[in-house]
C-alpha cells in the first residue's frame, strides 16, 4: 500500500509539472467556447439577410406602425422582415393637381359652412312669430340655401373628380415607384393595404422573383392579427379587449418516451449535456494521454524493467492509474469551479444546468470513473506493449481513436435516445460511458441498462486488470516486434 | 544471503532459451556470468529478479522463494540503462529508496552522502536530461545500491567510458568486502578475469562451464605453445604430448599435455619446422572460455 502511494504520489507531481497539463485544462474550455462562438457566428452569416418588404396604403388610416409591431412579435427569433413605407416622387404636374385639389376642399369646406350658417339661421327665423317679415325672411333664406347648397353640390362633384385624379395619380406613382424598387432589387416585395382590404379580407403582395413569396409567411400572420383587431373595433369591441383576446400562446414542448413524458428545453435537455460530455471526454483524454505516456515511455526508456524490481505489479499499475484519474478529476474541479465562477458574475445561467441533478451527478462520475478504468486497462497494455518513439506514436492514435469513436457514434444518441441499437451500443464497454452519460439527460434510459452496462464495463475492467498484471513482467523486457495483436498474445503466454 | 540457481530451464514460444543452469552464488563472493551476447546472461538474472518465471528449476534465497522482503534486499543494474528525464537526480534517488521501504528523511540523507561519494553533489538539483551519460550510469549505480541490499545484481556493468570503469571495480571490490553477494554478467572476459570468484560460462542458453575461477584455471593448466612458421604446420599435431592444435594462417596454437615439458616439445617442433617464432603461453580465462565453448560445439556437432 506504501508503494503503491509513492507510486501514485509520484504520477501526480510528474504530470503536474508537465505545462501540457495546465494548457489543456485552461485552454480547452476557451477553445471550445470559441468554436461555439464561430459557429454561431457561422450561423448568423448563413442566416438569410434582412428582408426589406415595400409597404404600400391607399384609402386607409395609416396601418404601419401597427403592422411593424405585430411583425415584431411574431417573428421571435430573428427580424428576417423589414417594412418600408413607400411614398411617391411627386412631379409638378402632381402638385399642381393637388394644389388644386386644395383648392377645392378649402372651397368645399367654406361652402358647407355658409350652408349649415344658413341652416342655422332659417331655424332663428322660424322660432320667431309668424309675421310678413317673418315670411320673406324665410323665402329669402331658402332661396339663399338652395343656391348655396347648388354650389356646394357642384363643388363637391369637382372635388370629387379631382381626389379620384389625385389619388390615380399618387396610386399610379406609388405603385410605380414599388415596382421601380422591386426591379432595382431593394425590395424583395411590396404589400399593397387598401381600405377594402380589411372587409374582403384580402391584401395584395407583388413579388419580381418566385421565391420571394416566401416572404409572405411571417406577414401573413402579422397581417391576419391586424386585419382581425381591425374587424373587432368594427364590431365595437375595446382595444383592451381585443389585446387581451390577441394575447400570443406559448407552445410547451413535452418529449414523448413510451410512457413518460417531460418537458423538452432546447438548451437544458440537449445542448448543455453536449457540452458536459466533451469536458468529461476531455478530461479522459488527458488522463488516458499521460497514462499511455506514462507507461510507454518508461517501457521505452527502459525504466519499467527497474520500477518492476522496486515495487510489485498491482502497486504499480494501480498506483499510475490512481495518479493519472486524479488528474483528469482536477481538470474536472477546475472546471466546475469555472463554471461556478461564471455563474457567480452571472456570464452563464444556472438554470441551463437542470439536467445536473445529485442523481445524474452520480451517474456521470460513476461512468467517468468506469469509462476511466476501462480505457486506463487499454493504455496500459498498448503502453506495456510499447518498443520504440515510433510504435508509441501508433499506439497513442490508436487510443485517441478509440476514444474519439464513442463521441461519432453519439449522433445517434441524439437522434434517438433509448433505440434499440443505442440500447445495444450501450453496452459495448469503450462506447458505455459516453453513451450512458449522454443517455442520461436526454432519454432517461430503463434502469436496466444502467445496470447491465456498468457490469459489462466492471467485468471488462477485471478482465482489463488481469491482462495488464500478467503482461507487465515480460511486457517491460520485450523489446523485438510493434505492437500487435500477436505479439499481445505472446506476451499474455509467457511469464 | 546464500543463491542457489537449481536447474532453471527458460523457453519462449516453444524455443528453449534457458536449459537447465545451475550456479550459486555467497556472500562476500563475486559470481559472474560469463558469455557472449545472446548467451542468457540477462534472462538468468531477470529470473532472478523474478521478472521472469522458470519453466523448470528453482531459485532460492536463503533456501527461501523471492517474496517482496527478499526484493527488498537485491539492489540491480540493468543493462538498458534510462531515467526519468525531467526529473533531478535527487528526486530519482529519493523516489527509487522510498521504493524500497526507506523512510523519506532517510533517504534523503543517504542520497545526498552517496551524491557525495560519486561526486554528483554538485549535480544534485540538475534535472536528469541535462546530464551525460556517464553521470547517468552514476545515478543508476546509487540507485542499486541506496538501500544498502544485501545481493547486489549488476548486468553488463562494464559497458562504460574509463572513468566509471574504475570506479565499478573499485565499488564491485568494496561490496564483495562488505560481504555482500554480487552476481554480475558480462561479456567482458578480462574484467571476469579481473574480478570474479565464481565463474558460471554461458553459451547459447546452455551451462557450459562453471566453477571457482582458480579452480577452473588450475583445471586448464596445460601449456599452449605458439608456433609461426612459413611451412606447413599440420605436421606438429604428431609431436608426441601434443593434445591439439589449432591453426590460423601461419600461426599455429598447440596445446600440450600438462604431465609433458615444454622444453622436451619445442626441440620437437624446432625439428619439424623451420619456426620464425616460438613463445610458450600460460591459458587464462580466456582461453579456457575459448575451450570450453570449442568443447561445446564439438560436441553438438
Amino acid at each position: 500500500m506504501n508503494r503503491l502511494w509513492i507510486i501514485f504520489s509520484w504520477e501526480i507531481s510528474h504530470h503536474l509539472q508537465n505545462t501540457r497539463f495546465w494548457l489543456v485544462t485552461f485552454l480547452s474550455p476557451l477553445l471550445l467556447a470559441l468554436m461555439i462562438w464561430v459557429a454561431s457566428l457561422y450561423f448568423h452569416a448563413n442566416t438569410p439577410q434582412q428582408s426589406q418588404i415595400g409597404y404600400v396604403e391607399f384609402d386607409s388610416t395609416s396601418h404601419f406602425q401597427e403592422l411593424t409591431q405585430h411583425l415584431t412579435d411574431s417573428l421571435s427569433d430573428f427580424n428576417s422582415v423589414l417594412l418600408v413605407p413607400i411614398n411617391p416622387d411627386t412631379t409638378e404636374q402632381m402638385q399642381q393637381k393637388f394644389a388644386e385639389l386644395a383648392e377645392l376642399k378649402q372651397e368645399l369646406d367654406s361652402l358647407n359652412e355658409a350652408y349649415n350658417k344658413i341652416k342655422e339661421r332659417r331655424r332663428y327665423i322660424f322660432q320667431k312669430p309668424d309675421s310678413r317679415s317673418r315670411r320673406n325672411q324665410l323665402s329669402k333664406s331658402y332661396e339663399e340655401l338652395l343656391a348655396t347648397r347648388e354650389q356646394r353640390d357642384l363643388i363637391e362633384i369637382e372635388y370629387t373628380r379631382m381626389k379620384t385624379i389625385t389619388d390615380t395619380l399618387v396610386k399610379q406613382a406609388v405603385l410605380k415607384k414599388a415596382d421601380s424598387l422591386l426591379a432595382a432589387k431593394e425590395i424583395e416585395g411590396y404589400i399593397v393595404l387598401e381600405k377594402e382590404s380589411f372587409k374582403r379580407g384580402i391584401v395584395e403582395f407583388h413579388a419580381a422573383q418566385p421565391i420571394n413569396f416566401l416572404h409572405i409567411q411571417p406577414l401573413k400572420q402579422a397581417l391576419q392579427v391586424m386585419v382581425v383587431e381591425e374587424r373587432m373595433k368594427d364590431e365595437g369591441i375595446t382595444v383592451s379587449q381585443i389585446q387581451k383576446l390577441l394575447e400570443p400562446i406559448r407552445i410547451q414542448e413535452i418529449l414523448s418516451e413510451g410512457m413518460v413524458k417531460r418537458e423538452f428545453k432546447f438548451m437544458v435537455t440537449y445542448l448543455a449535456p453536449v457540452v458536459v460530455i466533451i469536458f468529461l471526454f476531455l478530461a479522459l483524454y488527458t488522463s488516458i494521454g499521460f497514462l499511455f505516456n506514462s507507461f510507454a515511455s518508461e517501457k521505452v526508456h527502459h525504466i519499467l524493467q527497474l520500477l518492476l524490481t522496486h515495487a510489485n505489479r498491482f502497486a504499480i499499475i494501480v498506483g499510475k492509474i490512481m495518479g493519472c484519474s486524479v488528474l483528469g478529476f482536477l481538470q474536472i474541479i477546475i472546471w466546475v469551479l469555472l463554471t461556478l465562477i461564471l455563474i457567480g458574475i452571472g456570464a452563464f445561467p444556472l438554470e441551463e444546468l437542470g439536467f445536473l441533478t445529485v442523481e445524474n451527478l452520480g451517474l456521470f462520475l460513476l461512468y467517468y470513473f468506469l469509462g476511466f478504468a476501462f480505457f486506463a486497462m487499454i493504455a496500459a497494455i498498448l503502453g506495456i506493449s510499447t518498443v520504440s518513439e515510433y510504435d508509441a506514436m501508433r499506439n497513442r492514435q490508436l487510443i485517441r481513436s478509440l476514444l474519439i469513436i464513442p463521441l461519432l457514434l453519439a449522433g445517434f444518441i441524439l437522434y434517438s435516445p433509448n433505440s434499440m441499437l443505442v440500447r445495444i451500443l450501450s453496452f459495448i464497454p469503450p462506447l458505455s460511458p459516453v453513451f450512458m452519460v449522454l443517455r442520461t439527460p436526454l432519454g432517461q434510459p430503463p434502469l436496466i441498462d444502467y445496470y447491465f452496462s456498468s457490469s459489462v464495463l466492471g467485468i471488462s475492467l477485471i478482465l482489463g486488470l488481469f491482462l495488464v498484471h500478467r503482461i507487465i513482467k515480460v511486457g517491460s523486457i520485450h523489446r523485438e516486434n510493434k505492437t500487435s495483436f500477436k505479439l499481445l498474445m505472446q506476451l499474455l503466454r509467457q511469464q | 544471503m546464500h543463491i542457489k540457481i537449481e536447474h532453471i530451464s527458460k523457453s519462449f514460444d516453444g524455443k528453449l532459451h534457458i536449459a537447465d543452469v545451475s550456479f550459486e552464488a555467497r556472500p562476500g563472493f563475486i559470481s559472474c556470468l560469463l558469455g557472449q551476447k545472446g548467451a542468457g546472461k540477462s534472462t538468468v538474472l531477470q529470473m532472478l529478479l523474478g521478472i521472469l518465471k522458470p519453466d523448470e528449476g528453482y531459485i532460492a534465497f536463503d533456501d527461501k522463494p523471492l517474496n517482496s522482503k527478499i526484493l527488498d534486499k537485491i539492489g540491480y543494474l540493468p543493462e538498458e540503462r534510462g531515467l526519468y528525464q525531467e526529473f533531478t537526480l535527487n528526486e530519482i534517488l529519493v523516489y527509487f529508496a522510498r521504493l524500497k521501504h526507506i523512510p523519506r528523511k532517510k533517504a534523503q540523507v543517504e542520497a545526498v552522502r552517496l551524491m557525495d561519494r560519486f561526486n554528483l553533489i554538485d549535480q544534485m538539483e540538475t534535472p536528469v536530461c541535462e546530464l551525460s551519460e556517464e553521470i547517468q550510469f552514476r545515478v543508476l549505480l546509487l540507485l542499486s545500491i541506496i538501500h544498502n541490499p544485501d545481493v547486489i545484481i549488476f548486468d553488463e556493468p562494464f559497458r562504460v567510458r574509463d572513468d566509471n570503469l574504475v570506479l565499478i571495480r573499485k565499488l564491485i571490490t568494496r561490496l564483495r568486502e562488505e560481504g555482500k553477494t554480487i552476481i554480475l554478467s558480462t561479456e567482458q572476459i578480462s574484467e571476469a578475469e579481473l574480478l570474479a570468484d565464481e565463474i558460471t560460462i554461458l553459451h547459447r542458453g546452455e551451462l557450459i562451464l562453471k566453477g571457482q575461477k582458480s579452480a577452473l584455471l588450475e583445471r586448464f593448466k596445460e601449456n599452449i605453445i605458439i608456433v609461426e612458421a612459413e611451412d606447413n604446420l599440420q605436421p606438429l599435431k604428431n609431436i608426441p604430448g601434443v593434445k591439439r592444435i589449432v591453426q590460423e594462417k601461419q600461426v599455429a596454437r598447440l596445446y600440450v599435455d600438462k604431465q609433458m615439458l615444454p622444453q622436451k616439445v619445442l626441440e620437437a617442433i624446432i625439428r619439424t619446422v623451420n619456426v620464425s617464432r616460438v613463445e610458450v603461453h600460460k591459458p587464462g580465462l580466456n582461453e579456457i572460455y575459448l575451450e570450453a565453448v570449442e568443447q561445446f560445439e564439438r560436441a553438438n556437432v
